[in-house]
């Protein structure tokens, strides 16, 4: 998975708009939406908004949660919790890296939310790496990853199924070499009795 | 012009009863669980064929209007989304296909249903054009009587204890982890709804189906 196809399934989210016409409602495969009339907000996913926005037919409203204290919050919340927090939306990162592209302009201090969502996303990984770590050298077979994204665990993606798996496929043939070793060591010890048997006979 | 030409392409479709929508939404599950899971998994193909009949419809209805309406634009980018879909999952199923060839050609009867009619014949000549270029490539070249088909080859499999990240649509409670390396690690653990694991794939394969946990 690249961080692209997060993009795509980022882009089904739903945000709000304002228009700026009018039209009846649009029937698509996903769902209807419209009425559009200027001046009333309406809820779009992301990829039509982003269309609209680009033809400059509408503007597109910053999400609740986009917002510094919001994002400041989560980050003080994130540095404290030792396990991962609930983040206030799914896709944020994604969500919120287009929306810079498209409609930076109106976005209320979007420099120091740009900060700030940087922050939240580093502080995770560092977690993400120190858990990962500890899920290695400890052996465990499963892990527990609430409230991971799917984009953050993109940068571990290739490497870290891969490893687990190499380590189950070492444990098991040590395992299988343990249980030869033994067999032959066993087999070794019972060939003396049976001539001690022989030899009082 | 107040009746929208696109009304008539919102079908109801008999067989599932589902909404477009709801059929979309199943698509992209099937997609990522393809997409993260190291076996074939069960064809969608009912799904694949809904939405490219709407599809279809849709471009049928489109022809009909002006053209520089905004309608057509809007439609034609959701239409591109789900072609990506379609084409993403079916190529994502091509190539576990063309990885593991040998071992999907030995399945029989019910576990052929794994691929579709179209996969099978896939699967068929893509097993001949294969063999055909190692015959004449390097066969036919060994010395004495060789023949090949004596041989008893092991055939690579699928690798289905890879890790895979899961997410729980529904309760699971009880689920068995078994160390596969016998070092006595085994465990049972509990899934709770909404939460996330990293697991072997293995350990949940019988699960997916029934949709109570999905790949991610």
């Amino acid at each position: 998975m690249e961080a692209r196809e997060y993009e795509f399934m980022a882009e089904n989210e739903k945000v709000t708009i304002l228009p700026k016409f009018n039209h009846p409602t649009f029937t698509l495969i996903q769902g209807d939406y419209g009425p559009f009339k200027a001046g009333n907000q309406i809820e779009v996913p992301l990829w039509l908004a982003v269309m609209l926005r680009q033809s400059d037919k509408c503007s597109i409203e910053t999400p609740e949660w986009m917002d510094v204290e919001i994002l400041e919050k989560c980050r003080d919340d994130e540095k404290e919790e030792g396990t991962f927090t609930k983040l206030p939306a799914k896709f944020i990162f994604e969500v919120a890296n287009i929306l810079f592209d498209v409609t930076a302009a109106s976005i209320v201090h979007a420099d120091q939310i740009r900060s700030v969502l940087k922050e939240i996303f580093d502080i995770r990984q560092s977690k993400l790496r120190k858990s990962i770590d500890k899920l290695i050298t400890d052996g465990y077979l499963y892990a527990k990853i609430n409230y991971l994204q799917e984009i953050e665990l993109a940068n571990f993606r290739p490497i870290l199924p891969h490893a687990f798996d190499y380590i189950q496929r070492l444990d098991e043939a040590t395992e299988v070499a343990k249980l030869i070793v033994d067999r032959s060591i066993q087999q070794s010890s019972m060939s003396i009795p049976s001539s001690f048997n022989n030899s009082t006979f | 012009d107040t009746h929208d030409v696109f009304h008539e392409s919102n079908l109801n479709e008999e067989e599932e009863e589902l909404t477009a929508e709801e059929v979309l939404a199943k698509l992209q599950e099937a997609w990522l669980n393809e997409k993260n899971a190291p076996e074939l998994l069960n064809p969608q193909t009912e799904i694949v064929e809904c939405l490219l009949d709407e599809i279809e419809n849709m471009e049928e209805n489109l022809a009909t209007l002006e053209k520089g309406d905004i309608r057509i634009t809007v439609h034609k980018m959701e239409m591109s989304r789900i072609k990506f879909l379609i084409n993403s999952y079916l190529r994502t199923r091509l190539d576990k296909i063309q990885d593991n060839y040998e071992f999907y050609s030995k399945l029989e009867g019910d576990q052929r249903n794994r691929l579709s009619k179209e996969e099978s014949d896939f699967l068929d000549k893509y097993k001949d054009t294969v063999e055909g270029l190692f015959r004449s490539l390097c066969y036919r070249h060994m010395p004495g009587n060789f023949d090949w088909s004596k041989v008893v080859k092991k055939i690579p499999k699928p690798n289905l204890q890879s890790a895979v990240f899961v997410k729980v649509e529904n309760d699971v409670p009880g689920l068995e982890i078994r160390d596969t390396a016998g070092d006595g690690r085994d465990e049972t653990i509990d899934l709770g709804r909404g939460e996330q694991h990293l697991l072997q794939y293995s350990m949940i394969s019988h699960l997916l189906p029934d949709g109570a946990v999905s790949l991610t």
